[in-house]
């Protein structure tokens, strides 16, 4: 119950401000420009670089999301409440990793046709297992990121904090995603690449789990 | 009620809080006084479970607090130097989200009701990011008035009140003592610890420097004034 009156939080937030996903969005749909415009390069090229290029793009947007999703709990201390309440903190943590899951996913589908339209992005690709490989990649830069997060909020130094320890955390999973988005270019099944969605899986298990278990004392002063 | 054990703490290697120790009676309303840094903030933070300590411990109504259950919380509440609201929701949703949190049982009629009577209805749809910082203490106020709890740990509640806000808190510290509510609060507002408070707790230098149930004018504007 407790959860889902945080994930309720979460996203009435979100709907009232609509901070997060515009931001994110108007970022994301930049960076995709620039890249555009950044490489001038034939088409057949592009769908070497794409993979890579997709990712970093959701690299940058994720972080500027997760910036926004804690400053508002930095702008009047409502996180201190939060933390003064007889709240579970795992679940202030799973409540915060769900919610930025969606709006990393809302972020994906506003702006994925953009890489097509710019960036030679083809149609005619697996795109129920690149949703699959989107959805467990998301998953994995959310529990990270909520919990780097988390740790950043309570520093003086946590807008700098966040990207510096978030690019080394997952760059694993980074890695890992764009070599299966580049196998499913390349029209290969799940099999070739079951090592890279283990590697994902388990960080997104085990930085789930830590999260959940960790987030109140990572989280206070 | 409150059994406060060698309570430590440091930011940057800087020593706020030393080996502070003290016991609360139920009821009792402690003012936490101390110059500016001399930790009372930190240490009302430590109790609510924002901060934590160094080292020690405390224990409130039997439970221990700084462990990872969150039960305890139940019957303390916070009101800080900030507003503890979320900038982009109404003042309503605010109320409704906090009472939920702390599964409280208060009908939407009666948080409305008590928008009303805080003079806060006309501002019931604007998000509290465009409230003023009288109209968020009333906030606060409401807040304090629809949950149950035990203790009170306040951080200087005056500050930013209009006379009308003023009596507004002044009839919930009287509510509050009639109900045996206890409370420590901090403030520099000499003439409330004169009329509300009955017990001085003086903070400085990290350390309980003067502690007394008997509270006269003379030791109040000596504290206020760092004589002792």
């Amino acid at each position: 119950m407790q959860l889902l009156t945080l994930i309720n939080k979460e996203l009435r937030q979100e709907m009232r401000s609509k901070e997060s996903i515009v931001s994110m969005t108007v970022f994301g749909v930049t960076v995709i420009l620039l890249f555009a415009f950044a490489f001038n390069a034939a088409p057949v090229e592009f769908q070497r670089f794409l993979p890579g290029l997709i990712w970093m793009t959701y690299l940058f947007v994720s972080i500027l999301g997760l910036l926004r999703s804690f400053a508002s709990e930095k702008e009047m201390d409502a996180f201190a409440a939060l933390l003064s309440s007889p709240v579970d903190r795992g679940n202030i943590f799973l409540a915060k990793l769900i919610s930025f899951w969606i709006f990393i996913i809302g972020t994906q589908l506003l702006t994925m046709p953009l890489f097509s339209a710019f960036l030679n992005l083809r149609l005619g690709i697996n795109i129920s297992l690149l949703t699959g490989v989107f959805i467990l990649t998301d998953w994995s830069i959310a529990a990270i990121g909520v919990m780097v997060s988390g740790m950043g909020l309570r520093t003086r130094m946590g807008e700098v904090l966040v990207p510096v320890l978030l690019f080394p955390l997952l760059s694993p999973v980074l890695i890992g995603a764009t070599k299966i988005t580049a196998g499913i270019f390349r029209g290969e099944t799940l099999a070739d690449f079951n090592f890279w969605v283990m590697i994902i899986l388990t960080f997104a298990v085990i930085f789930t789990l830590v999260g959940y278990l960790t987030f109140g004392s990572i989280s206070e002063e | 009620m409150l059994t406060v054990n060698n309570i430590s703490k440091s930011f940057h290697h800087k020593k706020i809080l030393k080996q502070v120790s003290f016991e609360v009676g139920r009821g009792e309303h402690v003012a936490l006084l101390g110059p500016n840094g001399a930790g009372k903030t930190t240490l009302l933070k430590i109790l609510a479970g924002i901060v934590r300590p160094l080292s020690g411990t405390a224990e409130l109504l039997g439970e221990k607090l700084f462990t990872e259950n969150s039960a305890h919380r139940r019957h303390l509440i916070f009101w800080g130097h900030a507003a503890l609201f979320y900038p982009a929701l109404t003042g309503y949703e605010n109320i409704a989200l906090f009472l939920a949190l702390r599964a409280e049982k208060v009908s939407p009629e009666s948080i409305r009701e008590h928008l009303e009577r805080y003079h806060l209805e006309g501002s019931k749809k604007d998000p509290v990011r465009t409230y003023s910082a009288g109209m968020l203490q009333r906030l606060t106020m409401i807040k304090l008035t629809l949950s149950s709890w035990q203790l009170g740990l306040i951080d200087e509640p005056t500050t930013g009140l209009d006379i009308e806000g003023l009596e507004f808190l002044k009839s919930l510290s009287e509510q509050w003592k009639r109900e045996s509510k206890t409370l420590i609060f901090s403030t520099h507002d000499a003439d409330w610890v004169r009329d509300r408070a009955d017990r001085i707790l003086l903070i400085d230098q990290g350390k309980v420097a003067f502690d007394t149930r008997e509270v006269k004018t003379a030791d109040i504007q000596a504290v206020m004034q760092g004589k002792f």
